[in-house]
């Protein structure tokens, strides 16, 4: 690393530190100024409160269920994303079927199919299908772009030289789809987990962050929302990075 | 014998080729020339079989082995000169060192000059091994030495291949081709000039 660059990311280091420290601050300041346990917490209070749930059971199935219940929805909306996509290539009769579905997925708001879901699915399936819901457009466009992104010139190549259906798709769409697929793994992991919340919402399964949240927010516990609010978000941040690093390594 | 018979093919309306016949001996180097716009490159496409004719038929390509070289070096960015070389067959003999690039053979596409990324497309095509060559401005882009060397390569192919070959060098039409096909006159000049076949 140049001593540049490590300058450069010094700078960017402390500059988001004093976005957060202002914004901390904002949040305190305005605490004060409400001087209202009902309406708002404070940061401080809510840092604590984190590190009582840290040492509660609970909490920590809670979590783990949360996680394996939206990863399962992510997954399977990244295989089924993957494997339509290339089914829609294929067959453009699959593709102009799936087309409207699509569209559906990217443009009715979560809660539409929450509150759908809630009549068919089981609560504890519900913030599954609702991560898959999320996950399978994205993942599903992504590739289908990737696709088309195709050279044809070396898809000429392949086609001339009798490559087989394996090398073309290791030497030409792989390559291609790559950057597309990365992008939107990486990018669908956060809708899932934010619409997977969203969905435990609603479902109240036994064990969840979001029961947690609905129940803190039902029982006018303002901190505890708080509280779960601010997991929900470090929790978000932490698996994105994760699926990032885990990408990077296999890119 | 490769044979065109009044051959048909238009883009939006514009005729490129009409009523178009030709024949390609086997065992011999045909140059394929004409002014640009004539349809030289879409008479390559439809010896490949990437376009279909509107009217007529080819003939003698039918179940044979094609080397192809075209236009543009369309290597794969992400492999090395040797396995673009070796990607779509293994060939008979080792085809980048014939062609100068002994020690350039794990370099990426990126990393090589133009001249040499037309090499490394050669190379892919003589190691695929097909019974016909179908080259598209073939030595574009190579100093005169290289340009002598992959002539006497492609020569010495002859006559178990048969190769043909679009250019608009009329120098190189006459040092290595046996027959010239002018497409806007669509005649071909049987043993256009002798060869000169040492290397």
């Amino acid at each position: 690393m140049t001593t540049s660059s490590i300058r450069n990311k010094r700078k960017k280091i402390i500059v988001r530190t004093l976005v957060a420290l202002f914004w901390i601050a904002a949040w305190q300041v305005l605490c004060l100024f409400l001087d209202n346990d009902l309406l708002i917490a404070s940061p401080f209070s809510v840092i604590r409160r984190i590190f009582e749930l840290l040492f509660v059971g609970e909490f920590w199935v809670s979590v783990l269920n949360s996680l394996l219940r939206i990863l399962e929805g992510y997954l399977l909306g990244a295989v089924l994303g993957i494997l339509c996509a290339a089914l829609g290539a294929l067959f453009p009769f699959f593709s102009a079927l799936l087309s409207p579905v699509i569209t559906i997925t990217k443009t009715a708001p979560v809660t539409s199919f929450v509150i759908l879901a809630l009549v068919w699915i089981k609560s504890y399936n519900l913030a599954v299908f609702i991560s898959f819901l999320m996950v399978f457009p994205m993942i599903y466009s992504g590739v289908r772009e990737g696709i088309e992104s195709a050279d044809p010139k070396l898809l000429e190549v392949a086609k001339v030289y009798h490559f087989p259906v394996r090398k073309t798709l290791r030497l030409i769409y792989y390559p291609a789809i790559k950057p597309f697929l990365l992008t939107g793994l990486s990018t669908a992991i956060g809708f899932g987990w934010k619409a997977g919340i969203t969905g435990e919402i609603f479902a109240l399964p036994k064990h969840a962050i979001g029961t947690r949240l609905y129940e803190s927010k039902i029982y006018l516990e303002t901190l505890d929302v708080f509280a779960w609010t601010a997991v929900i978000i470090l929790l978000s941040l932490l698996i994105e990075k994760l699926i990032r690093l885990m990408l990077k390594r296999m890119g | 014998m490769i044979t065109l018979n009044q051959i048909s093919k238009s883009y939006d309306g514009k005729k490129v080729l009409h009523r178009f016949s030709c024949t390609f001996a086997e065992g011999k180097i045909t140059a394929v020339m004409g002014p640009s716009g004539i349809g030289k490159t879409t008479l390559f496409s439809l010896l490949l079989g990437l376009i279909q004719p509107d009217e007529g038929t080819i003939s003698g390509l039918e179940g044979k082995k094609i080397s192809v070289l075209f236009q543009e070096d369309r290597l794969f960015p992400f492999l090395t000169a040797k396995e673009n070389a070796l990607v779509a067959g293994e060939g008979p003999k080792d085809y980048l060192a014939l062609l100068g690039l002994k020690d350039e053979e794990n370099a990426l596409p990126s990393a090589l000059s133009g001249g040499m990324q037309r090499r490394v497309a050669m190379a892919r095509a003589l190691h695929y091994d097909g019974e016909i060559f179908l080259l598209d401005e073939p030595f574009k882009g190579l100093d005169p030495k290289t340009k002598e060397q992959a002539m006497a390569l492609f020569r010495s192919l002859t006559p178990e291949k048969t190769v043909i070959f679009i250019t608009h060098d009329k120098e190189e039409a006459k040092l290595l081709a046996d027959d010239i096909v002018y497409l806007n006159e669509a005649v071909v000049l049987k043993d256009a000039l002798p060869f000169d076949h040492t290397p």
